[in-house]
């Protein structure tokens, strides 16, 4: 080869290695999304990161896991049934604790379980960053730090009222955290609740038509005496001693005390105004809705928002995804009651504990019966039907069949399974007055006589006496029934008063070895009340399983729950 | 085609035959005029190229054959014609000459195409398999994937349903990815797809199997890369060439369900047998015809399907060229009807344009070329997914006894509407009316795609030549969908009519650059490639959708501006992410007298979807090949061993078919948003944001291994060829989300692990021959063996979990990936027949069996392979997988004068596919029923196989080897018999007048019951054989003609 082919081969090959050797062709960035390294840095991201720690406990409800909390503690309890159709074996495996059910379920709360571990990471990661951020008031610091670990204390809560046993992680890490006690879980619970009710501000968010759903100084409050009350029944025999992070009875009642004395909450005036259901006609969908519902009622405590912007396509993850469960099975032609998939049938002998005159029993449950629609055939798929549906939760439609939140959502594609827009409510004023009473104010009878009041009218069935802790648990299983409340009330009352009420809620009079009920399972009448076997029940102790792939993904660090292996 | 446009045809191709023809004259003083006709036949062969050697320009033959040329005395004359050895000719004292052309039948000195460049057949050392353009052709499909079926062994086709326009899933040499096991496409030369591509346009498919072939594409290649080189034009006289053909299609086969008795009585069966009584169906009213009082009995499926959808196909072609410039023209449309409701709920139209050129100038020292083209397809589909996302679902589930049309509506005038078709009976809710929801929602999408590939060859000296090439793919497609407001059942409704509009503008530049030179040393010949691409993509997204159309309620109309619902709707503008890569290549090839040859081929690779500092990738390869039939010692065999040659390769090659920035953490505030205060409506959600997944920085490219042996060996005079190879595919550092614990509280991050080893031999056999003068025929066979086993995925249970609530509603897991097994295998229980009473129920307990709870005589015995007791997910084992392993494939043609017939057979073995005869088990008590169901069990010894029927079935609801068959099959896939008139028309301007018949699809031989073994759904990338009872594939009835000028 002479030089000149040499110089031109030469020229080739500088040539083709001067393309594209520059690193930076290759340096290319999202435009879509920032970068958790250049995140949580500043005042406006902290604000940003805390909105997303509430829509962190938003998605327990609105991801679509199946079952939510509400739903598993509603259908557990001695209120309700399984129901659901044929093939919703979980539905019955839940409220009779029996795995038999559905053998090959054993990931059944891996969903939910996995929402509130994304939620509770979402808070971690914001209170780790709190130090770092250069604050314009003490304030806007205490006030977004204490809605976080408020959020985070409600999750662990949560966590530990449903598994007992879970890791406890309070900064983001990958590791496998082994399972604490439930006491160094109370002992977190109880920091941060009391952070959020001791430093936030008195009167931030007070103005409920635009900050309803944010969590003030006076929810973490009341939360605090709920968390005393479920502690104190389940892990001291409700002796009343102090518990984890030195929480004590007194302390738990002034912060009832405290919410009382703010004067920011009252009772709804009329008991059905706060729920949909029981305050909404029937009307067309050119009319819209005729309802005297009081969204932002001064009764309301803790709530957790929802919206109707979310359809089986778009991001908005925001729907209550809860509520189409209890709707009237299949059918839509009992307006206002919307149709859903009939999980949940009320109890009769839980109907049967409201008296007359109290206007509770017509804004708690809708009876079939009444509204013309009690036919065993009312649905042909329809199991453990009881004929009674919860009505605090039912969804709504118009007259010609249509879901009234997706009529009225302006998002594309609306539809009644995920545009469901009920709020949540956690904790009522009525919670905290009952709660006060059962701690021991000495306001005690005429706190609880303000909540007859509501539901009798004033003076009827007043009681004259300070009332007595099981007159409390009553009036609460009557005012709080269907609100996802009663599971744990019963839990904290004992573990034989659980077994008995579970054991006896298919009987007529409700306790075991009474008179079976009837219900229709696909139209056949049957009875039911020998499915509930104590030594199901009581073995599991009322905490749920832990899903099996998280026991799997710890190398079996984790350990199933007793009665569930 | 309007009269105008044919004009601009006819311009377009006289201005770029004008452009051909502008030839240098050569100065001489010698007129030589002559003939050039061919050996074989001794007919003249019109538009040969002859030359003057060493002179520029040139001359082609007419029509008779003849030429005219001026040459000195002494010179040489060089004629050729493609097909043909070019033979030269001193000229001497005679001014006419006849010269005769020996067909050129020497197949080993056919090239095939490798990667940057091509190379002659029997230097190759690494498994290709080469399809030619007119194979393509004449089996006249859609898609040139189709027409490999059967014809490329190692190449496991795929459809994915038998919807007009869907795809294809090709797996070449078994599925080595849990992300992506679709090929690399190269279209000649840059990346592209092969389903824009008219299959008239194809000159030849080359596919590169093995990881050393493959590995000059690196990060590109581990799922084997395609190669499609189309058409370009020829030296000589132009050609004008016209296929057509129209055909008719209709399902191949339709499912049985139930009639209305049938129906009732079964229904009456499975309520007795869950302890209600029969049915009073005279209660519901809604079951019989308004106005005769007559029962309904609606064939559903028959309703859904049309019989005699068109399919059509027309390319004109244009080519030829000079010495110094060829060009080719192609001007194709295509259409096919769906069977699945015709063209108004299926659709697929397609037009195609494309011109390839080269000129050579400055006396060869430079070619310049170009290949634009330009595929337009409008696209109508409908669902054909899950259970949730498939159209044809509904024809199963709804009962007979629903009427379609409500009474007082009888006619089909309004298909657009929902509202004259009937909604759920009072006797069924979930009825939903599947004809209406086949028509109502109506949608298109239309796609445009440019492809403008332009190179410059430079040859500076000889055997140097330094080539760039800049591809341009420019894709812009649009959707638009409309459903009105309509009621089927209370859940299946929409009370406000909807459309959506999307816009889709995206490009990829890709710029190559590669230097060759070829060299000897004595008998060592060398050759020596480096090279560099770059390329970058990106694109932009517009979509929106709205409510309320009002006046505009109709989906001519139905666009974003006419929706009146002013203060809502969405609208997203979104990037396509910008995708960079950077490659540098080399390959060094020696060769010793054809008898020893080695290559060796090294990549390095950089991709944007990495983090710093692991961006780059290397990617090497060796192949060696020894000729044995060129040794001496092997002289004794000559006479019947023409050729064989033992192949050897090695190499690695990459993946990143992942999505961008996958190594990081990124930070949302998509739907972090939450809604304050009070009232609701997306408007009031103040803005959050969270970190949704973790991050690794450490992300690297997922690496394929291979090794193949093999050979290649002609016999008996060229008659007997036959291939053969052995592979060993390791592919490993998948890149997986692993399930990271729940605690970790984000989306677990992807990582680098797992890896699955892919086994298998291929073996093709081809005869070849004459009897006589008239007669020739070729017969093929081949058959590929492939075996699939996963190990080392980095998860804490080895696992790769599949999808839930696929077929029935609470379906759990069913398939999933695992250490020690195929990939998407079937995980569930085994059964062992029914129960037959209930002795043996209680002799199975005792035997200290588990059953599932409710179990009776006529349920199915699950095999409680542990002996426990119980059935739990400790009894499910693997049940086998829905990929084959073995694929085969027949070909046969015969000619006889101007007759031809050929026949293409494919066929799979070794899988299974899960079918529950389409019935929705969970939540579905009163769905249809296929025939299956009629031998169900009814009492002792009525059946072992199909379960009594009984409400809340537990047999079905547990999933079982009951729901798997072995997809086994033989297909018939082409029959073609033609005929050419060319000869008896006897037109010289006429070569070919070719009339043929050709039935598609003809026949499946197979034990599988339900509608097609060729499962390709399977709701994950790595997953296949779930038969939901999707789009059916059609047998098509055609008609065409092939006419070349």
């Amino acid at each position: 080869m002479n030089k000149k082919k040499i110089n031109i081969i030469a020229l080739g090959v500088a040539g083709l290695m001067m393309v594209g050797c520059s690193e930076s062709f290759l340096e290319t960035t999202s435009k879509t999304d920032l970068n958790s390294t250049s995140f949580y840095q500043n005042e406006v991201q902290a604000k940003y990161a805390v909105v997303g720690c509430y829509d962190g406990y938003q998605r327990t409800v609105s991801n679509g896991s199946w079952p939510t909390l509400f739903q598993a503690v509603e259908t557990m309890s001695d209120d309700c049934l399984g129901g659901g159709g044929p093939d919703d074996r979980s539905d019955r495996l839940m409220d009779r604790f029996d795995r038999s059910y559905m053998p090959d379920q054993i990931d059944l709360f891996n969903g939910l379980w996995g929402d509130y571990y994304k939620g509770i990471y979402r808070c971690n990661e914001l209170i780790g960053s709190i130090d770092k951020i250069s604050w314009s008031s003490d304030d806007t610091r205490n006030t977004i730090e204490g809605e976080a670990r408020a959020i985070r204390a409600l999750e662990y809560f949560d966590l530990v009222r449903m598994f007992e046993r879970v890791p406890l992680l309070t900064a983001a890490s990958t590791d496998v955290v082994p399972q604490s006690e439930p006491d160094a879980i109370y002992e977190q619970i109880v920091a941060d609740l009391k952070f959020a009710a001791d430093n936030m501000p008195a009167d931030q968010y007070k103005d409920k038509s635009a900050n309803l759903g944010r969590i003030t100084k006076y929810a973490a409050a009341a939360m605090l005496a709920r968390v005393y009350l479920f502690y104190d029944g389940v892990y001291n025999n409700n002796a009343g001693g102090t518990m984890p992070g030195g929480l004590t009875k007194a302390q738990a009642l002034q912060y009832c005390e405290d919410v009382i004395s703010s004067q920011n909450y009252s009772l709804e005036q009329e008991f059905k105004n706060l729920w949909p259901a029981a305050c909404t006609e029937a009307s067309t969908k050119e009319e819209g809705r005729k309802t005297t519902y009081v969204e932002a009622s001064n009764e309301i405590v803790w709530v957790v928002k929802f919206n109707n912007d979310q359809n089986w396509n778009n991001d908005n993850i925001n729907g209550n995804r809860f509520v189409i469960n209890l709707g009237l099975r299949n059918v839509t032609s009992y307006a206002p009651y919307g149709n859903g998939w009939g999980a949940c049938p009320v109890t009769p002998y839980a109907n049967s504990l409201f008296r007359s005159g109290d206007s509770r029993s017509t804004a708690t449950v809708i009876n079939c019966t009444d509204i013309g629609a009690y036919k065993e055939q009312i649905t042909t798929d329809c199991m453990d039907y009881t004929g009674l549906v919860n009505k605090k939760y039912c969804p709504l439609i118009f007259t010609d069949g249509t879901s009234m939140p997706a009529a009225e959502t302006t998002v594309d594609g609306g539809n009644m399974q995920t545009n469901q827009d009920q709020n949540w409510i956690l904790i009522r004023y009525a919670d905290v007055l009952l709660m006060a009473a059962e701690l021991g104010s000495s306001n005690a009878q005429q706190y609880f006589n303000q909540v007859r009041d509501r539901a009798f009218g004033a003076g009827v069935n007043n009681i004259g006496a300070a009332p007595t802790r099981e007159q409390i648990w009553q009036e609460r299983r009557l005012e709080f029934m269907g609100e996802g409340i009663r599971y744990f009330d019963l839990r904290r009352q004992g573990m034989d008063a659980f077994v008995a009420a579970q054991m006896g809620q298919a009987n007529a009079n409700g306790i075991a070895g009474g008179n079976p009920i009837t219900i229709y399972n696909n139209k056949v009448a049957t009875t039911i009340s020998d499915t509930y076997v104590e030594n199901n029940i009581r073995a599991k102790r009322g905490f749920f399983q832990i899903p099996y792939s998280q026991i799997t993904l710890s190398g079996n660090i984790y350990t199933q729950n007793a009665g569930w292996e | 085609m309007s009269k105008k446009s044919l004009k601009l045809i006819v311009l377009v191709v006289t201005l770029l035959t004008m452009q051909a023809m502008g030839m240098g004259a050569a100065l001489s003083a010698k007129a030589i005029s002559g003939t050039v006709v061919s050996s074989t036949d001794n007919e003249p062969l019109i538009g040969a190229t002859v030359q003057v050697e060493g002179a520029q320009g040139g001359t082609i033959t007419d029509f008779e054959g003849n030429f005219k040329i001026e040459a000195n005395e002494g010179q040489t004359l060089v004629v050729s014609y493609i097909g043909y050895i070019t033979k030269k000719v001193k000229v001497a004292g005679a001014s006419v000459l006849n010269i005769v052309l020996d067909e050129d039948k020497a197949s080993l000195d056919e090239v095939v195409v490798i990667g940057y460049g091509v190379q002659k057949k029997k230097l190759v050392t690494g498994a290709t398999v080469q399809l030619k353009g007119e194979d393509v052709a004449k089996l006249n499909t859609n898609n040139a994937l189709q027409a490999m079926q059967g014809q490329t062994p190692g190449v496991n086709i795929i459809s994915e349903s038998g919807q007009p326009g869907s795809g294809m899933k090709v797996i070449i040499r078994g599925q080595g990815s849990n992300i992506s096991n679709s090929p690399l496409y190269i279209i000649d030369g840059i990346p592209g797809s092969i389903d824009n591509i008219n299959p008239s346009d194809i000159q030849s498919i080359d596919v590169l199997k093995d990881a050393a072939s493959a590995a000059i594409y690196g990060a590109q290649a581990a799922n084997g890369v395609v190669l499609v080189t189309t058409r370009g034009g020829k030296e000589g006289r132009a050609q004008v060439t016209f296929d057509a053909y129209i055909g008719w299609e209709r399902a191949a086969r339709k499912i049985d369900m139930l009639d209305a008795n049938q129906y009732m009585a079964l229904m009456d069966e499975q309520a007795r047998n869950s302890g209600s009584d029969s049915y009073k169906w005279s209660d519901y009213a809604s079951i019989y015809n308004q106005q005769t009082g007559q029962l309904n009995n609606t064939n559903w499926i028959g309703e859904m399907f049309k019989d005699n959808a068109v399919t059509q196909s027309y390319t004109l072609g244009v080519n030829g060229g000079s010495s110094v410039s060829t060009y080719a023209v192609s001007l194709g449309y295509y259409s096919q009807e769906g069977i699945v409701g015709g063209s108004q709920a299926s659709n697929y139209d397609r037009y195609n344009f494309r011109v390839n050129m080269e000129q050579k100038l400055f006396d060869d020292l430079l070619k310049v070329g170009e290949n634009v083209s330009f595929a337009y397809n409008k696209t109508k589909g409908i669902g054909t997914g899950n259970m949730y996302n498939n159209a044809l679902r509904g024809a199963y589930g709804t009962s007979p006894l629903q009427a379609i049309w409500l009474a007082e509506q009888p006619e089909r005038a309004d298909l657009n509407n929902g509202y004259a078709y009937s909604v759920a009976t009072d006797w069924y809710q979930y009825d939903g009316n599947p004809v209406s929801g086949l028509y109502r929602s109506r949608n298109l999408s239309d796609n445009q795609n440019w492809v403008a590939n332009v190179y410059a060859e430079l040859q500076p000296i000889k055997n140097l030549k330094i080539k760039t090439q800049l591809g341009f793919n420019h894709n812009s497609s649009s959707y638009r969908a409309y459903t009105p407001a309509y009621t089927v059942t209370t859940n299946s409704k929409q009370d406000v009519p909807t459309v959506s509009q999307n816009m889709y503008k995206g490009w990829t530049l890709t710029w190559t650059n590669t230097a060759t030179y070829d060299w000897n040393i004595k008998d060592h010949a060398f050759n020596a490639m480096i090279g560099m691409e770059a390329e970058r993509f990106q694109g932009d997204n517009m979509a929106g959708n709205n409510t309320l159309l009002d006046i505009f309620n109709s989906w001519d109309t139905a666009y974003l501006n006419n929706a009146v619902n002013l203060n809502t709707g969405e609208l997203k503008g979104y990037p396509s992410n910008d995708y960079r890569r950077v490659s540098y290549f080399g390959r060094i090839g020696w060769n010793y007298q054809d008898k020893y040859m080695l290559n060796a081929t090294l990549r390095c690779d950089g991709s944007s979807r990495f983090a710093d500092g692991h961006r780059y990738g290397w990617f090497p390869s060796v192949s060696a090949g020894w000729v044995i039939t060129e040794e001496k010692f092997m002289k004794t065999t000559k006479s019947w061993l023409d050729f064989f040659k033992i192949r050897a390769s090695w190499g690695q090659v990459g993946n990143n078919s992942i999505g961008d920035y996958l190594y990081a953490a990124p930070v949302t505030l998509i739907g972090a948003g939450y809604n304050f205060g009070t009232g609701k409506g997306s408007e009031l959600n103040t803005v959050g944001a969270y970190a949704n997944r973790l991050g690794n920085d450490e992300l690297k490219w997922e690496t394929s291994e291979q090794t193949d042996l093999g050979f290649d060996a002609r016999f008996i005079g060229g008659r007997l060829n036959v291939n053969f190879d052995w592979y060993y595919k390791k592919t490993k550092d998948w890149i997986v989300q692993a399930p990271v614990i729940a605690t970790a509280g984000a989306d677990a991050p992807y990582i680098n692990g797992g890896d699955v080893t892919n086994k298998g031999i291929e073996i093709g056999l081809s005869w070849r021959d004459n009897i006589g003068k008239d007669f020739s025929y070729s017969v093929g066979a081949n058959m590929a063996y492939n075996k699939n086993e996963v190990g080392k995925i980095p998860t804490v249970d080895g696992i790769i979990h599949g999808s839930t609530n696929i077929m029935f509603n609470n379906q759990t897991e069913f398939y999933r990936c695992e250490n020690g097994h195929a990939m998407g295998y079937f995980w569930g229980y085994r059964t062992d027949g029914l129960f037959q009473n209930q002795q043996e129920i209680d002799n199975w307990i005792a035997a200290g069996n588990g059953v599932l709870t409710g179990t009776a005589p006529g349920d199915v015995r699950i095999v409680d392979i542990n002996n426990d007791g119980q059935i739990n997910d400790a009894d499910k084992v693997d049940l086998g997988n829905g990929i084959p392993k073995y694929n085969f494939g027949f070909n046969l043609s015969l000619n006889y004068k101007n007759f031809d017939f050929s026949t293409v057979w494919s066929g799979a073995a070794g899988f299974k596919v899960a079918n529950g005869g389409y019935r929705n088990w969970g939540n579905g008590d009163q769905g249809n029923y296929t025939t299956y169901f009629l031998q169900r069990w009814t009492g002792e010894g009525t059946s072992n196989e199909v379960p009594r029927l009984v409400n809340g079935d537990i047999s079905w609801t547990n999933f079982s080897d009951l729901y798997l068959q072995k997809g086994d099959y033989l297909r018939i896939a082409n029959i073609t018999l033609g005929y050419d008139f060319s000869k008896l028309i006897a037109q010289k301007w006429l070569s070919q007048a070719r009339l043929y018949f050709q039935i598609q699809n003809l026949y499946t031989f197979t034990h599988y019951n339900g509608m097609d073994p060729e499962v390709g759904f399977g709701q994950d990338a790595w997953m296949s054989g779930i038969d939901t009872g999707s789009y059916p594939h059609a047998r098509t009835f055609l008609v065409g003609v092939n006419l070349k000028f």
